[in-house]
């Protein structure tokens, strides 16, 4: 082979062809690591979910019903009547491109179908087939496409791998939601038995057993026993949690990844510390043992009937109001869906903090406190000694988690918790924190194995700007207030920034706090020894 | 290729009415035309406006871009996290007024040293505010035409609008303005790849129509003068109901009434209806006081979930091994 | 060292065009916006990708050893290991070298006759043998990240979720039956 012949070849093999976005063909088995295994038929059995069958997206036949299109088409139809929000965004998108360069999985991927706009221009233009006058009669020069099982097709690719992170919400002049869009397709492709495996499963043990991943009461207090066993090891102070105990206080809810998952085990030590050291008069719930809500990434029903416990167990347990742990989508849920679903939640009192006495105004609807908020709060009154220099091994710095901070905004609370307790934290830079802040590449139940290529690349943004602190400043610990983000972007800096860790915010909480009658400690609540400590400690 | 569709239809539209109004339709085009395409818009609009008023917002959902009004020591954002009624109409008129959310698109510049300086990527928010705000001086300097006398402030605007004085008759700000800044967006369309992917026909004609309208209206003003006294008396017969049919205005004259009655009558069906759909937008017109006050879905469905009864009897034998307190013995 | 001078010198259009070139294998309605956005943070693959391409061609020129060009290189491969890209589209950028070099240096480098021809012929000669060890690299490269990537895969699904569940008793699934399984296990690829 001559070697023009041969750069000729390298230059045609790697320019990719240039084609309409409109005709949509996904090889589902050249894009494996892109997508997520389908939801399991006995899962979509327990839930009473439709059409549960084993299938596979690498089969041509996707075994839907056969009315498929009617149903689609009659589901989309409800929707529009029920959604202000889905018809407003499906009408007002002028494609002005604001959003295209917004998306994780856009910047990481290159491809273009994840531009936010293109992603909900495969739904739009079936609406404008179906539901608008110019669609019908002019077609695909108004924008407008068949309901084809091709598009099905990218509808389950693409929407499957929307992380409903918001961050092209911020841009957007109008205001479209992109998360809004990909949850209702969601819901659409769920009604024909198109769903993923790792949102269903999870759906299906919460209903039943309480929590995503199927753990019984029996092990849901053996779990918090062992981590009661290790924090002894580790402070010398034995707390002492209580479960489904009546008349406490507070009800303390929890993503399970908090009791069971490396590193949310440590975020859960410091929580009970920090109630230890308080006096707190909580309990914990075996049944209300999940405080996550993959329903979320369902359909709205289904948020309502996981979410349903939540209520239903503060009512039984006789509380008075409740507390929520370190977790993204469950602060969606509970801030922005739990009251108009379940609520009023009368049978609750406002909150007030009974070690500060401070009344929670903000929350005086829904009876649910943030425990950044909780804890912010009593560090503002002074109400916790905290030896900063037990995080001095650490070089900090802080993700934003998408729902807490663009479907919430508690951005300040976190850093206030983390200011206090470490004495070296450094911020990313302002284009990738607060409002503006990257996905993990794992949220909305993307979070599987089976997806990683695609999550590593849509976290490589928020991975990229914690290289740049851990060159600039050494950074060696990302803290977040998020149970997916303590599990995703632990495989993500894995990758990308291997010197980098992951933590909750109270996981660094509870090395600083000094507990009465602790003995002196030699390591963090990992085991791993504190600066100055390296010899002393048995690791 | 999609620019293709508009530029043909755009063409067209101007060529019937050049012809039309040569063949003796001018009373068509002068009178009936803008009739119709005002009564489209209105009916449109409204139209489209009711029904998206009439979907109801199941849940409150602001996008918050700032830090939430919690504690009362922490400063909370106001506009971009709104958590009052007041704070969500300021957010929305910022967002109608000064297209708050394309200003926040800033970009970071690596300098020496490795410091990082934040520079404002404003290209399209600049061009948009030009773009709307010069129509909208446009649009309310027409009202010359339609009013006698012409009322104060169109006046003072159209003073404004001509303060550089260039040629005679001069040239207005808000034209250049209109057509650079059309210019720039129809540009970016086509020229941008990523943009040029994602860009519908729809998306060039409305560009590509009010450009024609404005070399239109250019070329009436500046090139082919046209009688104004005969425009204002068909301008002040149409809005008193009594219209007349001038005299001597040209094809011209006829194809930019035409362009503009199309705009008018395409708004309601299209993407233009973002000028109204921005007020109704979730994310942005309601106020992030979810866990202060209830929001009431008015459809929410009777669902329950797996009650803590159930649950009990599912797991009574391991919650008594557990020793974890009962309900039920 | 004729030739090898006349490069050195254009080092820079060569190090542009090798990036153009390598950007211009994404879609191409991405790959205007990773050729042109310099926020290494809205554009860490665009900006990633040029900045090494930059370092390694600066290697390449200067003959530097293997062992400098690793970080440069292991930057890039990363990226693409995860990518929608065949194992030879992932590490093939790096041969891309050589058509930004024809392109830089002009296709008649090494053709002519006489000495100062087999002279051009030779730097060529070595260039393209430097390239060729790179692409060898690339491969090593690529082969860690793939392997890393499993590495990821497997403690993610057993280690990390599982070591509590373990220690502490069983799982109770959905009418499960038989041996608990991870999530997604039932759902066949």
């Amino acid at each position: 082979m001559t070697e023009k012949t041969q750069q000729e070849l390298v230059q045609i093999d790697y320019a990719p062809p240039a084609r309409d976005w409109m005709d949509p063909r996904i090889d589902f088995v050249a894009r494996r690591g892109s997508w997520s295994y389908p939801g399991a038929a006995k899962n979509l059995r327990y839930l009473g979910f439709p059409n549960p069958r084993d299938w596979s997206p690498e089969d041509a036949d996707w075994k839907l019903p056969p009315n498929w299109q009617q149903i689609i088409h009659d589901g989309l139809a409800e929707r529009l009547g029920k959604y202000r929000s889905l018809k407003v965004f499906l009408d007002t998108c002028v494609r002005c491109g604001a959003c295209a360069d917004k998306c994780h999985f856009f910047l990481g991927s290159g491809d273009p179908k994840n531009m936010p706009v293109l992603r909900a221009e495969l739904l739009r233009s079936v609406y404008r087939k179906d539901f608008t006058t110019a669609g019908r009669i002019l077609g695909s020069i108004a924008g407008a496409r068949e309901l084809t099982p091709e598009v099905l097709k990218e509808w389950f690719y693409y929407f499957f791998q929307c992380t409903e992170c918001r961050r092209c919400s911020v841009f957007c002049p109008y205001g479209i939601d992109t998360a809004e869009i990909t949850m209702i397709a969601r819901e659409l492709l769920n009604l024909v038995g198109l769903n993923i495996n790792w949102v269903i499963e999870p759906v299906a043990n919460c209903d039943r057993t309480g929590n995503h991943l199927g753990i019984q009461p029996h092990t849901f207090k053996d779990n918090v026993d062992f981590l009661v066993d290790e924090l002894a090891d580790v402070t010398g102070v034995r707390v002492e949690p209580s479960i489904n105990r009546k008349g406490a206080e507070l009800l303390f809810v929890v993503p399970s990844a908090d009791y069971f998952a490396d590193p949310g085990i440590y975020t859960f030590m410091g929580y009970l510390l920090l109630f230890h050291y308080l006096g707190l008069d909580y309990t914990l719930s075996a049944y209300a043992s999940e405080g996550g809500n993959f329903g979320l990434f369902t359909s709205h029903d289904t948020i309502k009937r996981l979410n349903y416990k939540i209520y239903h167990e503060a009512r039984r347990l006789k509380v008075k109001w409740l507390l929520g742990g370190e977790c993204g989508h469950m602060w969606r849920v509970m801030h922005q869906y739990m009251d108009t679903m379940n609520g009023p939640a009368d049978f609750l009192e406002a909150p007030v903090s009974p070690v500060t006495g401070t009344r929670f105004e903000h929350a005086a609807s829904t009876k649910m406190v943030h425990i950044c908020e909780f804890t912010a709060d009593l560090i503002r009154n002074g109400k916790l000694k905290l030896d900063k220099t037990r995080n001095d091994h650490r070089r900090v710095t802080f993700h934003d988690s998408c729902n807490p901070a663009r479907a919430m905004g508690i951005l300040e609370e976190p850093r206030i918790v983390l200011n206090a307790a470490c004495n070296h934290v450094f911020e990313m830079p302002e284009n990738t924190i607060r409002e503006q802040t990257f996905c993990c590449g794992g949220g909305a139940g993307l979070g599987n194995d089976e997806n990683l290529e695609m999550r590593l690349r849509g976290g490589l943004p928020r991975a990229n700007a914690v290289r740049w602190v851990h060159e600039k400043h050494g950074v060696n610990l990302m803290a977040c207030i998020c149970a997916i983000d303590r599990a995703t972007l632990t495989a993500l800096v894995e990758y990308w920034v291997p010197e980098v860790g992951i933590s909750g915010v109270h996981e660094l909480l509870g090395n600083a706090l000094v507990m009465p009658g602790e003995k002196p400690r030699t390591t963090d609540l990992r085991g791993l020894p504190l600066a100055g400590m390296e010899g002393v400690a048995d690791v | 290729m999609r620019v293709i569709w508009s530029l043909v239809l755009v063409g067209a539209l101007a060529a019937i009415a050049f012809a039309g109004s040569r063949a003796g339709g001018e009373a068509v085009f002068a009178v009936a035309v803008p009739y119709l395409a005002l009564a489209t818009f209105l009916v449109g609009l409204s139209a489209r406006v009711i029904g998206w008023a009439r979907s109801p917002v199941p849940f409150r959902i602001p996008t918050s871009c700032g830090q939430q009004r919690s504690l009362p020591w922490i400063r909370s954002s106001r506009l971009d996290n709104p958590s009052t009624g007041l704070g969500a109409a300021g957010r929305v008129l910022l967002e109608a007024l000064a297209f708050r959310s394309l200003f926040r698109n800033t970009r970071a510049e690596l300098r020496e040293g490795g410091r990082l300086s934040y520079a404002a990527d404003k290209w399209l928010w600049a061009a948009a505010l030009a773009f709307h705000y010069s129509f909208l001086t446009i649009l309310l300097r027409h009202l010359r035409f339609f009013a006698e006398p012409v009322p104060g402030f169109v006046a003072l605007l159209q003073g404004l609008d001509g303060c550089f004085r260039v040629g005679v008759p001069t040239f207005y700000v808000s034209s250049v303005l209109l057509v650079v800044a059309a210019g720039f967006l129809l540009g970016r369309r086509l020229l941008d790849p990523k943009l040029r992917y994602l860009s519908l026909p729809a998306d060039y004609v409305p560009l590509v129509l009010l450009l024609a309208i404005a070399a239109s209206g250019l070329l009436l003003r500046h090139v082919y003068k046209t009688d104004l006294l005969a425009v204002k008396d068909l301008a002040v017969g149409l809005v008193t109901f009594r219209p007349v049919v001038p005299e001597g205005v040209g094809g011209l004259f006829y194809v930019h009434i035409f362009l503009v009655s199309s705009l008018f009558a395409y708004l309601p069906f299209s993407k233009l209806v973002h000028a109204a759909g921005i007020f109704l937008s979730p994310t942005r017109n309601l106020a992030n006081d979810n866990r202060r006050r209830r929001h009431v879905n008015p459809w929410n469905p009777p669902i329950v979930g797996h009650t803590y009864a159930e649950w009990e009897a599912d797991f009574h034998d391991k919650l008594v091994a557990a020793g974890l307190p009962l309900d039920k013995e | 060292m004729r030739l090898l001078e006349r490069v050195r010198e254009r080092r820079q259009a060569l190090a542009d065009r090798w990036g153009d070139l390598v950007l211009s294998t994404y879609p191409p309605e991405t790959a205007s916006f990773l050729r042109t956005e310099r926020d290494p943070f809205r554009n860490p693959v665009g900006t990633t990708i040029r900045r090494e391409i930059g370092a390694l061609a600066e290697g390449l020129l200067t003959g530097a050893d293997a062992a400098a060009l690793e970080g440069p290189l292991d930057a890039i491969v990363k990226i693409r290991a995860v990518q929608a890209l065949s194992p030879a589209q992932a590490i093939g950028f790096v041969l891309l070298f050589k058509q930004a070099l024809g392109e830089v240096v002009g296709e008649s480098a090494g053709t002519g006759s006489g000495d100062a021809a087999a002279r051009e012929l030779a730097d060529l000669d070595e260039l393209h043998g430097r390239v060729d060890a790179l692409t060898l690299a690339a491969c090593d490269r690529y082969v860690a990240c793939r392997e890393r990537i499993f590495d990821i895969r497997a403690r993610a699904a057993t280690a990390r979720t599982y070591a509590l569940l373990k220690r502490a008793g069983l799982l109770s699934e959905v009418e499960a039956e038989g041996a608990a399984a991870a999530p997604g296990a039932e759902g066949r690829p």
